[in-house]
């Protein structure tokens, strides 16, 4: 076997950071949109559930790669099923990645077009995204990292802003009835959108790149700040729209930035808000195709990705463009991509968690055993 | 197509080949550690080859270490001469009884206890502050003194040996630092007196203070020779006794000579202070308004001199380094030997060392030499003209490099923090310090971003201007032929121009000049429908702006890289700024200087006092920046004011 | 590089000088006469307003012009607008959206909601109902004050902060509110002042400025245009007018009331009045009870105030009789308030946004859809009271009669 070069090595704080941006971005895209069918005036319930699931999920997940101390999941898939199975799971997660970084890009785009530059061509929005995204994966892994944590200040505190300046235009009354549409649609709901936290998947990735013992740290932190953002943006968009009309709208965190104002002089203050969700799509989209670089990488056992960062972003691109307009993108995204997605990424975990278990049952690796004890 | 294909090859194939360096900011090696001691708790993952920040420091002691033995041997062996010497002279004396054998002996075996602690602590301190009298033996004094100098890697100190013109003559040393004293007091008032008119004056003697023995070989003086050296030979204005090494080091670290005289456990101070202060200058650049008024110059021993006043201790060490082939102009580093890390300096002096030019005469030429990425934009080291920066620097473990024939210091490794301080931060109380690099950081940001976002918000963005002032922008605007992008050019030019232009202009008038041209220059354009009033006040913010960061470098930097958000702002309108700026944001992140991330202590997150964006309290100020690796990073306990503490006073101890 | 500049911008898609485009300041939809709609657009003229400093003095409306034309939709109006201004149009700044009386009882509907979609259009802008025709308020409503038509605009809608005249509610709350099952629509209440008919009232019998609306103001002299009381909607149609005391009690309930001045008789002479300042103390305490086939409505609205005036002279600001200018002040609006509510019930449109109230008594959004509240809200059994308490009482502390 080529010997792997070793990873670039980052900060647990820059880890939590892409990692919460990297599941969390959505928030500033049309993740809410599905969710109010659902849950009427509770859909703040719904990101809740989520982050539940995603926790339930988590935790197996952590114990596969206890298990296997030193892989990453390419490289659990590698010695548990062998190459041929190996390259399935791999395929089937860089297709997943790639989905999921393509989808996205074309929603960036299709926002910058329609919320801001009408007269340009999607093409020249995407390719904005697409190049600074490049670059960056370039640089690598810790550029991906450092700058997903600078921004992740920066996006935070225009988050912050965005919400407080909001709260003259909250209703409260909007979180009633507080069933919303009743227990059994929200968890179906919830159930059925879960695939908007399959990107917890990830960590089985990142885990080649942070310190190991703090995997579970950025785990916890990571989902629970994309909770934090996914929740609130959700219920920030049913106080400021109250429900009815709340599940009408396209992008709630745009339309929430055009609402707001200071006085009469600071109006439609989208502007200002804009580097939010342009920053937190890019260190998303960077990701992504370093992402799906690193697992082709890891499935061919090969030194290092580099070459595969054009390929990847390539491939997202195409992908962004396969949709006919934006609501085929978005029915693709909701209809497709976030319905059971996460338990499409479940399988092949679960049945590496279940051949692990066994081969641990088998008992054949004692050896092996004794060596972690000691 | 050659290139194209380089391109090609380096797109795909290469990893990012980075020189190897020898000094790693250890963040990632912290990580590692964090992760051993982790997994020594539980189950072990690391491999055995991956040497954590201990075991690298290990490493280097051990390096230091083996080196600190050989020079040991060589001292043990010299030590071994000098006892065959002496037992030699004590033969032939043989005036001394059984008592000064044993006290020799005595003496030595301290010598010898102290060399072994010398070599064991790096610092010293403990040596020093245990309050260790002199020996009689002036080979042992020297030996010590040269350790606690530093010697021979520490060109500062001066050991000049001497011989006192008596009869019979006396073996002597005096000790001083270059550039601190007055070189003609130390040969009229010293070397003069005692080495060609001592022998005059014998008369007053009391015929047991004088040494006896052979005319031609020197003698140990006996213990009063001290008092008559003091009150007839010397003819400094000032002069007192010094009994123990650590009034010896800070006699000379004050500036003055201490004469140490063979056969005497006492030595003198001779009083010759010299630190330059004159024709050291106020700073051009680095203004401040509270903190020292002065200025580095263009000799490189004047400089030496005026950090070394600010620093005295005696760990402080300035090394001549030879840099280029041609050139013999002088380069000296700076740094505290007891704090910097050794890997540091190491990898400073291998840059320094075997660089091949013909002629870096300045450090502006040698900052391009040896910085980490001559392709990125951003300096990435710190050149300030300013003393006390330096000794802040070097007192956070960073190394100073000086050129003779310049004025500025280069301080390694820099961050982006540091080129956003000044030395007045510290020195104003904590609020008003922060308050000023708020404002800095705002300057900071409307230098970069205001031509910009006025060109995107005025043609992209329209809904976000308030009706009033959007009517007042138009409406300026109806005259103006240009569309805004040009006009915003047009300006920037106009003022960089000017800024140029000043600089060129004589004197005092250069300055006003200046502004007032400024001033014209807008009314003119404004009046001749070129650009639209609010232009002028959009481009004097960003001058402003871009004035008010501290370091010139990275202000040039700033001024450059508006162009490019402004432009990117006219294509793109805000959209276009993002992009520029998550490049630019990227491209930083990346970027290293001497090994140390650039962005450091944001990203990676370490370690530091609470200085780095905000200034905290004076008191506040612990740790040494965790980035450079230091090899102590406490800096103060935890209490500093412990006055405030009850009892505080006494207990200080 | 200039000239590269110039050529690289003749690619860029959306850069726009300010200067070329045309901001529409306003829209008027009335019924159309050739069309569906005369549309009415307020178009600003920069250089008269924007080359302040140089003495150019716009005032009196030179600041903008207006174009009446007869389309179909608001946005093909738009469009034909590029026809005859030279530069382009945009809806980015418009402050108002103006609809003539007879296209609001028609329904109006179709022509402001879809406007939400639009992303040139901005959610807080206002929606005025005028008693005449759109095309005539714009034209003739010429700011005095300002240069600025459409900071006229701004400022007049910002009443709502001191006066109860009109209703905060900006095109974001008239969007939602005309959406939300249940709740009436409020738009702000606009009118020219009528020329040649200044005899409004037939007789000097004492009318409270409460019982005043747009349009209905007997005034000589000051700008033609006026903003005061509200339109309340129903499904999209107009279905009548509040005045300025109605939409005061709107706005408390509603909880947007900050401050109004209010004449009471006084108790003693009837003739005369005090004259009290009338703040919110704490939000209205609106319950809803539920159970039964008809609602129960039980609102409590806290008011404080100051007494600023008392026209008889009567020592009312003694402590031992305050209570009795507090008991008139609650007499009268009381009444007031009651009589406003019956009249919402009249309409069937809950403007007050009870239902919002109502709305927590239920778990599930459909059980509250279920009740239908639109269809028990005329039936609904509302038991009003005003609890207004004097706080301060002015400078004087008690007055000396005047001397025969």
């Amino acid at each position: 076997m080529p010997k792997q070069l070793e990873n670039p090595r980052i900060g647990v704080k820059e880890a939590i950071a892409v990692t919460a941006l990297f599941i969390g971005a959505k928030a500033f895209l049309s993740y809410q949109v599905p969710l109010y069918h659902y849950g009427a005036t509770a859909t703040w319930m719904i990101p809740v559930l989520h982050v539940a699931l995603a926790f339930a999920a988590l935790y197996p997940l952590l114990w596969l790669l206890d298990r296997h101390p030193d892989k990453n999941i390419i490289q659990i898939g590698q010695e548990m099923i062998g190459p041929y199975g190996n390259a399935a799971l791999s395929a089937f997660f860089v297709v997943i990645l790639i989905a999921l970084t393509g989808i996205t890009l074309r929603e960036f785009g299709e926002r910058v077009v329609s919320g801001f530059l009408p007269d340009t061509p999607i093409s020249m929005a995407v390719l904005l995204f697409i190049v600074a995204s490049t670059v960056i994966a370039f640089l690598g892994f810790d550029a991906i990292a450092r700058s997903a944590y600078i921004f992740g200040i920066a996006i935070a505190a225009g988050y912050v802003l965005l919400i407080g300046l909001s709260i003259p235009f909250w209703r409260l009354d909007a979180v009633f009835p507080l069933g919303g549409m009743g227990a059994k649609s929200i968890i179906t709901g919830a159930v059925i959108t879960s695939g908007d936290m399959v990107e917890i998947f990830i960590l089985g990735l990142i885990i080649s790149f942070v310190p190991r013992n703090a995997i579970r740290k950025i785990s916890y932190w990571s989902i629970g700040i994309a909770g934090v953002l996914l929740a609130s943006s959700t219920l920030v968009a049913l106080l400021v729209f109250t429900y009815p009309v709340v599940s009408e709208i396209n992008i709630p965190t745009l339309l929430v930035s055009r609402i707001i104002n200071i006085g009469r002089f600071l109006q439609r203050m989208e502007v200002i808000f804009a580097p939010v969700w342009m920053l937190s799509a890019l260190a998303q989209i960077s990701l992504g195709i370093y992402l799906i670089s690193s697992v082709t990488t890891y499935a061919l056992r090969l030194p290092y990705n580099r070459p595969f960062i054009l390929p990847a972003a390539v491939a997202v691109t195409a992908l962004a463009f396969v949709p006919n307009n934006v609501a085929e993108a978005l029915s693709w995204d909701i209809g497709i991509i976030r319905r059971y997605t996460f338990f499409a990424v479940g399988v092949p975990l679960v049945l590496l968690y279940g051949l692990t278990i066994l081969r641990d049952r088998k008992g054949g690796d004692r050896a092996e055993k004794q060596q972690e004890n000691s | 197509m050659a290139f194209l294909d380089a391109v090609r090859k380096y797109l795909l194939f290469r990893e990012p080949t980075e020189p190897e360096l020898l000094f790693e900011s250890g963040i990632e090696d912290r990580l590692l550690e964090a992760e051993r001691l982790l997994a020594d708790s539980g189950t072990d993952h690391s491999a055995p080859g991956q040497g954590s920040r201990r075991s690298r420091e290990r490493k280097v002691r051990r390096v230091g270490s083996r080196n600190v033995k050989k020079g040991l041997d060589g001292v043990n062996n010299q030590a071994e001469g000098n006892k065959q010497s002496l037992d030699g002279d004590a033969v032939v004396e043989n005036v001394q009884g059984q008592a000064r054998q044993t006290r020799q002996k005595k003496d030595q075996r301290q010598f010898e206890e102290m060399l072994a602690k010398m070599e064991a602590d790096r610092t010293l301190t403990g040596i020093l502050d245990a309050e260790i009298k002199l020996f009689e033996d002036l080979e042992y004094n020297q030996k010590i003194l040269e350790k606690i100098f530093r010697k021979p890697t520490n060109v500062d100190p001066v050991f000049r040996p001497l011989l006192i013109n008596h009869d019979p003559p006396v073996k002597a040393l005096i000790v001083f630092i270059d550039g601190i004293v007055q070189g003609s007091v130390i040969i009229s008032a010293i070397l003069r007196s005692l080495m060609l008119q001592a022998s005059l004056r014998k008369d007053d003697a009391p015929p047991e203070d004088e040494p006896r023995g052979d005319r031609r070989q020197p003698v140990k003086a006996p213990p009063g020779f001290l008092d008559r050296v003091m009150r007839a030979l010397v003819a400094g204005h000032q002069v007192s006794t010094v009994k123990t090494f650590k009034e010896a080091v800070n006699e000379v670290l004050n500036g003055n000579t201490v004469l140490i005289i063979d056969g005497l456990d006492k030595a003198l101070s001779i009083e010759t202070k010299g630190f330059a202060n004159r024709g050291v200058g106020e700073p051009k650049i680095e203004n401040v308004i509270r903190g020292p008024h002065e200025a580095l110059v263009e000799q490189i021993r004047v400089n030496t001199g005026l950090i070394r006043k600010i620093l005295r201790h005696p760990s402080l060490v300035t090394e001549f380094v030879k840099v280029g082939d041609a050139s013999d102009a002088q380069y000296a580093i700076m740094y505290r030997d007891d704090i910097a890390n050794p890997a540091l300096v190491k990898e400073v002096k291998r840059r320094l060392s075997s660089l091949k030019v013909d002629f870096p005469n300045e450090s502006g030429i040698l900052e391009q030499l040896i910085e980490d990425s001559p392709y990125a934009l951003a300096p990435q080291v710190l050149a300030t003209e300013r003393p006390d920066r330096v000794a802040a620097g070097i007192m956070e473990g960073r190394i100073a490099i000086l050129a003779d024939n310049s004025p500025f210091a280069l301080v390694v490794p820099a961050t982006l923090f540091t080129m956003m301080q000044s030395g007045e931060d510290a020195y104003v109380r904590w609020p008003y310090g922060s308050f000023t690099r708020l404002v800095r950081w705002f300057g900071l940001a409307m230098a970069l971003f205001l031509p910009g976002f006025y060109v995107a918000a005025a043609t992209y963005h329209q809904e976000f201007i308030p009706t009033d002032l959007l009517l007042a922008i138009t409406g300026a605007r109806e005259r103006v032929p240009f569309p805004t992008i040009v006009e915003v050019l047009l300006m920037e030019v106009a003022f960089e121009l000017i800024r140029e232009g000043g600089i060129r202009i004589p004197g005092t008038i250069g300055t006003t000049l200046g502004i007032v041209g400024a001033l014209i220059l807008g009314q003119a354009a404004v009046a001749a429908n070129i650009v639209s009033p609010i232009l002028i006040v959009i481009i004097a913010v960003t001058a402003l702006g871009a004035f008010a960061i501290p370091n010139y470098a990275f202000s040039l930097n700033i001024r450059l890289l508006r162009f490019a958000y402004t432009l990117a702002a006219a294509v793109f309108g805000i959209f276009g700024m993002i992009f520029v700026l998550f490049l630019h944001v990227g491209a930083l992140t990346n970027l290293k200087s001497f090994g140390v991330p650039f962005l450091a202590p944001l990203v990676p997150a370490t370690k530091t006092s609470p200085d780095w964006f905000l200034r905290g309290h004076a008191w506040q100020q612990e740790t040494r920046p965790d980035y450079v690796d230091p090899l102590s990073t406490k800096r103060q306990p935890a209490v500093s004011r412990w006055w405030s503490r009850k009892g505080g006073s006494e207990d200080r101890a | 590089m200039t000239v590269l500049v110039i050529l690289s911008l003749s690619g860029c898609w959306n850069y726009q000088e300010p200067d070329e485009i045309a901001w529409v300041l306003a829209l008027g939809l009335d019924k159309g006469r050739q069309n569906v709609l005369t549309m009415t657009t307020v178009v600003a003229v920069p250089k008269a307003i924007g080359s302040g400093g140089q003495g150019g003095n716009g005032g009196g409306g030179k600041g903008f012009f207006v174009v009446s034309m007869e389309v179909n939709t608001i946005l093909e109006g738009l469009e034909l607008l590029n026809a005859f201004v030279d530069r382009r149009a945009d809806l980015s700044h418009t402050a108002w959206i103006v609809f003539g009386r007879a296209l609001a009882e028609e329904g109006i509907d179709r022509y402001y909601a879809p406007l939400a979609r639009f992303r040139q259009f901005r959610r807080n802008s206002s929606i005025l109902i005028t008693q005449g025709r759109a095309a005539d308020l714009l034209k003739n409503g010429k700011p005095i004050l300002e240069d600025n038509v459409s900071k006229y605009y701004q400022l007049l809608q910002q009443g709502w902060r001191f006066t109860e005249f009109i209703p905060r509610d900006t095109f974001h709350d008239f969007y939602i509110a005309s959406k939300t099952p249940g709740v009436g629509a409020v738009a702000n209440l606009a009118a020219l002042q009528d020329k040649d008919e200044q005899d409004i009232f037939p007789n000097n019998r004492p009318k409270d400025k409460g019982a005043y609306y747009a349009g209905r103001i007997p005034r000589q002299g000051g700008g033609r245009l006026e903003i005061m009381g509200g339109a309340v909607f129903r499904g999209g149609k107009m279905v009548g007018i509040l005045d300025a005391d109605e939409m005061g009690f709107v706005k408390m309930v509603r909880g947007t009331f900050r401050r109004t001045i209010q004449a009471v008789p006084d108790p003693k002479h009837p003739d005369k009045y005090v004259i009290v300042e009338v703040k919110p103390r704490t939000r209205a305490e609106v319950s809803v009870d539920v159970e039964g086939d008809v609602p129960h409505i039980a609102v409590r609205i806290p008011l404080e105030g100051d007494i600023i005036s008392i026209q008889s002279g009567e020592n009312y600001e003694r402590a031992s009789r305050i209570p009795l200018v507090e008991r008139s002040v609650e007499d009268y609006l009381n009444r007031e308030l009651r009589a406003t509510i019956a009249k919402t019930q009249q309409w069937g449109t809950d403007a007050f946004e009870f239902s919002s109230k109502a709305q927590r008594q239920f778990f599930t959004w459909r059980a509250w859809k279920v009740y239908d509240w639109a269809s028990r809200y005329p039936n609904a059994i509302v038991d009003a009271t005003v609890d207004f308490r004097v706080r301060r009482v002015g400078l004087l502390h008690e007055t000396i009669p005047i001397r025969e």
